[in-house]
């Protein structure tokens, strides 16, 4: 996943869920992570990794939603990498077929242009000014 | 008497300014931060991209998604994904799709040998 422009984007939030290849199986169980490595703009990647929901009685896994704020903060990034890793002997790893995931509702946030922030700062501004002026006036 | 009238007139002057002011701070306010926050919900993309294979791409909501194979050989054009309807019971008959928000989602399958 990538964003439109160079300044890039910020990364909050991910509803996300394991998709079992065979249905039916056994309540409980923890299938394994969805995995998340997001390119910082300027060099440098996080890494995150978030567990899939247990297996309800039906054999699904739910869908969660999972704030990604601690982990990815403020940093604007260029791409963003979703995979997922399933349990096994030796750990979280790739298997064959079976480390499936859905996502839906990515919560991103476009850095804004500096235009935005002249924009931001003469809002303030004038509030400041507003302020002000109701307090002299009220002193006077 | 004109000098009485424009002193009565005065404060509510100076608080319609004030107000315009306020108005205009808390409009630049408003503009800036929501529009650039966004959510990718993939609403509308089902019936142009129901099926993903390693290399396709499709935008939603400004983003650019690449579909990759397999993580260890970005150029697979196997079979990866699929953008599916939630709401539809069969559409993962033989597997079991997450539950619990409402479609589309986007599944996408990883294709690499256990380590």
């Amino acid at each position: 996943m990538t964003g439109g422009d160079a300044r890039g984007f910020r990364l909050s939030a991910v509803d996300f869920g394991f998709i079992s290849p065979l249905a039916g199986q056994p309540a409980g169980l923890l299938p394994g992570k969805l995995t998340i490595t997001a390119e910082k703009i300027g060099g440098g990647s996080v890494y995150a990794e978030l567990e899939f929901g247990a297996l309800d009685s039906s054999g699904t896994s739910p869908f969660l939603h999972a704030s990604l704020v601690s982990q990815f903060g403020s940093a604007a990034y260029s791409s963003v990498v979703f995979s997922s890793c399933v349990y096994s002997g030796s750990g979280c790893g790739q298997g064959l077929n079976q480390a499936q995931f859905g996502i839906d509702n990515i919560e991103v946030a476009a850095v804004p242009e500096p235009q935005t922030y002249a924009m931001l700062g003469l809002g303030l501004a004038g509030i400041a000014l507003a302020a002000r002026r109701r307090r002299a006036s009220h002193n006077a | 008497m004109y000098k009485s009238t424009q002193l009565q007139q005065a404060p509510a002057a100076r608080r319609l300014k004030q107000l315009s002011i306020s108005v205009l701070g808390a409009m630049a306010l408003a503009s800036a931060a929501p529009a650039m926050a966004d959510v990718i919900t993939f609403d509308g993309q089902l019936p142009d991209f129901p099926i993903l294979s390693g290399g396709d791409s499709f935008n939603s909501n400004g983003y650019t998604f690449h579909v990759i194979d397999n993580p260890l050989s970005v150029t697979g054009t196997g079979l990866a994904g699929a953008l599916l309807n939630g709401n539809d019971p069969f559409v993962c008959s033989n597997a079991a799709c997450p539950s619990g928000i409402t479609p589309p989602t986007m599944p996408a399958s990883t294709t690499v040998p256990s380590r």
